[in-house]
């Protein structure tokens, strides 16, 4: 009886154990390229085969091999461009003659927590700071020759204060921690006190507009107010060091309480940049970067922030919307009011009307840092696209070429003089007035004043000498999208007019100096000043001006790329679609239309119904329905006779449709199915040679080092720099056999308060189109996927997962998706990885407008589309113009739909579906070496077998126990029954 | 009745106790996991078959049902670990990828392991200790 009790009891146990074992090994299996990357396990997938390197590497041995001493160079040049990216990039904000530190400058002292604990980057998918060849800034700046205070350093090291994205606690070091030890220590390392402020932001956490301390999470905080007045009481220089992905409030930077000499904005340093900041410190570096946002003096102060965060429907509840527990929410919208108008496109257009004094635009309406009616001085503390250097430069745009070929129109050729004391170099930024006409005002077609057109970078100069440099520009961005051209159908137009190209020391300067032309050609008077609110003149010889005769709305009627139509495609995604007149979008000619926050709106009930319909659990919501005309799934072939082999695809075009389909033939619906999900790789398939790939996360890395951030890199304005990048990322990806990356990040800075903007290249979308073609191009050409990410309008953190994103069309066609388009039309990337949020009520997994129409009809993407880690749904995706799911296997229920449905209609979606991304794999490094006598392997890990024999065994004791217990139980009956 | 309970030993109470927590924990899954999107009727088809095997048992005295039963409910507190892990990784990574409600999945958890304890411990137990003789007048 005993026995029988024991194996009673048991047997559920083991029960259990054997649950937990098969759920674990589900798990496990579903993330084996996760646990291989842990336990440090690669697969060469591939043996045998003499097929070309496609690809080369200029780190491998002379027989193409990569070798231990190519990773090594490979190291060494990385650590260079990560220095030089920091170089480059860093912002010189502020320089009284502190910077860089004369001679005698020997003994410093590093206050500020964030000196021994620097945000070298944020959290979001990506390489970590390797501490055992990351460079920190006391090693730096020791290793530049300088002697910094252990004393502070150690206490900061020890401290136990820390950043919380939460709650949005900077993690600064009170009053109590400048102990009379501390202070005692300064006397030895009073040379200079650097001064380090950080802020810590990431993936689903967004900066706070009031923190845990009740203000701004960008505003100056009482502890940092401290830590300067304590530098300014005990040292004559102080420098300002700013760790940050988003903008600070700086407007405090020349207080005589801070006593602050020199600030340099060094955003995220990663692996190797803090060398880069020593060497601007010390001189070995002259800085050249210049703001990729606009610091607003209130951070609160942009168009884009009156609408920024946690909006729910007010009738949600009676709508049935959710926002709890789903993998995404259907109660949460987002109206973003500012249209085209976010950044410096919000601030320099309004400085423009209220000197030319028109359209409202010195009302109080959006005052915030003014101290009555609305001042560009008082509003902005440093411009988009502002430096200073160790030297100063003069502009002069000597010719302005505009015959140029498609995509090229213009030619710009600035004449860059150093009129300074010492060598350096110096961005080219090439900004474009257009015409803001009687027929934009009456269409609402919205004009910034100045928008970025094109970028360079001049050699070192040296004092009293020049360079030429002659920026190419394509006219397509100077047109602007217009929803009732075309009769309603809407289209990009040029407005006949006055077109001004300007240059400066960035957009508030060029600005004046287009105006200082316009002034001159329109005979007007006008008052200009700079950021700082001193009269200038502006210089109209670093303007040029262009005139188009004739009102234009043909020649970007259709695609330069497939000759589609481009026309009104994210109408839908107009909260004015659903509620005619719900939003007042920010108007030019009425700066009174400065947004209002959009609180508290109610869903219509036809909205709620699709967001009902069009949502996510863990379950499945699928909209999708068999077409009532759909084939079967005899309609294609499956599963015939391997007689093409991946490789032979290669070189075959995509509108190949006789070839491609001839191999997709060869494919059963299971290998179909599995090829639409990406497990941290996709598997390989042996039958038809596919190797199978691995990839890697994010914009700041490539498997291994962590790079500087990607808005430093942007800040370099250096397409050299851009290009490294891509080529750097490429290389490693070459050696840690990774074929695609989710990189770069394409979203823009649309308020200072994105969690996430220290990994996307700027507030300005053609910034990002220009950043993203160079570095995606540079990618691609060493066979690495550049899958641009998170396409698109996932602008903030906040409700990222599901949020209605609400937009006019020139808003989204000339702001969120202009910052993606770049890397298509101009980098040739294949691929992108969508994002959680939606196109108005439709996930962007799920948008067949943008996916379909936009990404592929207008752009001519042939590549692959991925959603977001671990959302999408199985069908709707697939019918949407997703390709692949990532992070989720959906391969049972698409199987399911077509077997047992008899759906042809999803089998062909499907087939296209594994055709991109065969297409896309061909064309990269997955190819190096492959050829049709390579052999396949399928084989797993070790750790995986080991799972299986844990899984035996604990099943074998569960059905032993069970066995033992029938067997104590019927023994003790027949025992009875003998007795 | 006294005769019925005469057969009864505080294990099989003890047993037949594990349905407060499993009926508990199925009226609170139901409507949680149908709000969050997250249903698997697995779990509940487990727990009812727990439930109605216990009841059963302490009716028809046959000592496998009370296995059975915890058989049931373990599979369920196990198959409730692997939809529960996923989004755990996310507090465990401090990111936001899965999703999911963390704090139902605890409840769930919590609620699951002691009806499999209440459940599993009598199995061990049941027919050790006589059922107290009720006299009979």
């Amino acid at each position: 009886m005993k026995k029988t009790g024991l194996w009673r009891g048991l047997t559920p146990v083991l029960w259990l154990l054997f649950t937990l074992c098969i759920g674990c090994t589900l798990l496990l299996m579903q993330w084996a390229g996760q646990v291989d990357r842990v336990l440090g396990i690669t697969h060469d997938t591939v043996s045998g085969g003499d097929g070309e390197i496609v690809y080369k590497s200029d780190y491998a041995e002379a027989d193409g091999s990569l070798t231990d001493a190519g990773r090594e160079k490979l190291r060494a040049d990385l650590r260079a461009h990560g220095v030089q990216t920091m170089e480059e990039g860093a912002v010189l904000l502020k320089n009284d003659g502190a910077l860089p530190f004369a001679d005698d400058i020997k003994n410093v002292t590093l206050l500020g927590r964030a000196s021994a604990d620097p945000v070298y980057r944020n959290t979001s998918g990506g390489p970590s700071f390797d501490p055992s060849d990351g460079v920190t800034l006391k090693a730096a700046l020791e290793g530049a020759g300088l002697s910094v205070n252990n004393t502070v350093y150690d206490a900061y090291a020890a401290s136990d204060k820390y950043r919380d994205k939460v709650t949005g606690d900077i993690g600064e070091e009170d009053p109590d921690f400048f102990t009379n030890d501390i202070i005692s220590s300064f006397d030895s390392y009073n040379d200079a006190a650097i001064v380090v402020l950080s802020r810590y932001s990431g993936e689903g956490n967004d900066l706070l507009t009031k923190d845990i301390d009740g203000i701004s999470q960008l505003a100056l905080h009482p502890d940092e107010q401290y830590a300067l007045q304590v530098a300014n009481e005990h040292f004559d220089t102080v420098i300002l060091l700013v760790n940050s992905g988003n903008p600070l409030e700086l407007g405090w930077l020349d207080n005589e309480q801070y006593g602050v000499n020199a600030a340099l904005w060094i955003g995220t340093p990663g692996q190797y940049g803090m060398e880069g900041v020593a060497n601007i410190l010390t001189g070995a570096a002259n800085p050249s970067g210049g703001l990729i946002d606009t610091y607003a003096s209130d951070s609160l102060s942009s168009a884009a922030a009156q609408n920024f965060g946690d909006y729910t429907y007010a009738n949600a509840a009676e709508m049935g919307l959710k926002d709890v527990g789903l993998t995404d929410v259907t109660s949460k919208y987002l109206v973003q009011a500012e249209g085209i108008y976010v950044g410096y496109k919000y601030y320099e257009t309004r400085y423009e009307d209220s000197v030319l004094g028109r359209y409202n635009a010195d009302s109080k309406a959006g005052v915030f840092g003014s101290t009555d009616g609305w001042n560009y001085a008082e509003e902005v503390a440093f411009p988009f696209g502002f430096g200073l250097s160790y030297t100063t430069f003069s502009y002069e745009i000597t010719e302005l070429k505009a015959d140029g070929a498609a995509g090229e129109e213009f030619a710009v050729t600035v004449r860059v003089t150093n009129t300074g004391e010492v060598e350096g170099k110096t961005p080219v930024q090439i900004y474009v007035q257009t015409p803001y006409t009687d027929y934009d005002r009456e269409h609402l077609v919205e004009k910034s004043a100045v928008t970025l057109v094109g970028f360079d970078k001049t050699g070192d100069i040296a004092p009293g000498e020049y360079e030429d440099v002659t920026v190419n520009v394509d006219k397509y961005l100077l047109a602007s999208y217009d929803t009732t051209a075309h009769s309603g159908e809407g289209g990009y137009i040029l407005d006949e007019g006055s077109y001004y190209f300007g240059t400066g020391n960035g957009a508030h300067e060029a600005l004046n100096n287009i105006l200082a032309l316009k002034a001159e050609d329109e005979n007007l008077s006008i008052e200009l000043y700079d950021h700082d609110g001193v009269a200038v003149e502006g210089n109209a010889s670093a303007a040029k001006l262009w005139q188009l005769e004739e009102f234009d709305d043909s020649t970007y009627m259709n695609s330069a790329e497939t000759g589609t139509r481009i026309d009104n495609k994210m109408q839908e995604a107009d909260l004015n679609y659903w509620q005619e007149g719900a939003v007042t979008y920010l108007t030019r000619q009425d700066w009174n239309t400065f947004p209002k926050s959009y609180t508290g709106l109610n869903a219509t009930q036809e909205m709620a119904d699709i967001l009902n319909k069009d949502t996510l659990g863990d379950g499945t919501y699928e909209m999708y329905e068999k077409p009532a005309d759909a084939p079967g799934k005899s309609a294609f072939t499956v599963g015939a006779p391997v007689t093409i082999k991946f490789i032979e695809m290669k070189g075959v075009a995509y509108d190949d449709d006789e070839k491609w389909n001839a191999f997709l033939d060869q494919l059963t619906v299971a290998q179909l199915a599995a090829m639409t999900k990406d497990m941290s790789g996709i598997s390989a398939i042996a039958s038809i040679g596919f190797p199978g790939i691995g990839e890697t996360d994010g914009p700041d890395g490539a498997g291994g080092i962590q790079y500087v951030g990607e808005s430093v890199a942007a800040a370099a304005f250096s397409p050299e720099i851009l290009a490294d990048r891509g080529n750097l990322m490429g290389e490693e990806a070459l050696f840690n056999s990774l074929s695609a990356q989710w990189s770069p990040g394409g979203n823009i800075h649309r308020t200072p308060f994105g969690g996430r903007n220290f990994e996307y290249y700027s507030e300005c979308a053609n910034m990002s189109y220009l950043c993203a073609g160079i570095q995606c191009e540079a990618m691609q050409a060493k066979g690495l996927i550049a899958s641009i990410k998170h396409f698109c309008g996932n602008d903030q953190e906040t409700n990222r997962k599901g949020v209605c994103t609400f937009m006019n069309e020139q808003g989204w066609r000339q702001g969120p998706l202009r910052g993606f388009e770049g890397a298509f039309t101009k980098g040739g990337s294949l691929g992108t990885m969508t994002a959680y949020n939606r196109y108005g009520l439709i996930l962007t997994a799920e948008c067949s407008a943008v996916n379909n129409d936009i990404l592929r009809g207008e752009w001519g993407f042939k590549g692959f589309t991925i959603t977001d880690a671990g959302s999408g749904s199985a069908l709707d995706d697939m019918v949407g113009g997703t390709d692949v799911n990532c992070m989720k296997d959906y391969s049972r229920e698409i199987i399911t739909q077509i077997n047992t449905k008899d759906d042809g209609n999803m089998l062909g979606i499907v087939r296209n579906a594994n055709k991109n991304v065969f297409y896309t794999l061909l064309q990269s490094n997955i190819v190096n070496g492959l050829s049709v006598d390579s052999v396949i392997s399928e084989a797993r890990s070790w750790w995986q077998y080991v799972v299986f024999v844990i899984d035996g065994v604990v099943g074998v004791a569960a059905v032993g126990s069970t066995a033992m217990y029938v067997l104590s139980r019927f023994v003790r009956n027949k025992k009875k029954e003998v007795a | 009745m006294n005769g019925f309970l005469k057969n009864k030993g505080i294990w099989d109470y003890i047993s037949l106790a594990s349905i407060l927590p499993a009926i508990a924990m199925l009226i609170y899954y139901c409507m949680q996991s149908t709000a969050d999107g997250c249903f698997e009727v697995s779990i509940v088809l487990l727990l009812a078959a727990g439930i109605v095997l216990e009841l059963v048992y302490f009716f028809i005295k046959f000592d496998v049902l009370p296995m059975a039963a915890s058989v049931a409910f373990g599979v369920a507190l196990g198959l409730m670990l692997y939809y529960a892990l996923p989004t755990f990784s996310d507090i465990w990574n401090n990111v936001n990828f899965i999703g999911g409600n963390a704090e139902a999945y605890f409840i769930y958890l919590g609620i699951l392991a002691v009806t499999f304890i209440v459940a599993v411990v009598p199995c061990f137990l049941i027919g050790k200790e006589k059922a107290p003789k009720i006299a009979v007048e």
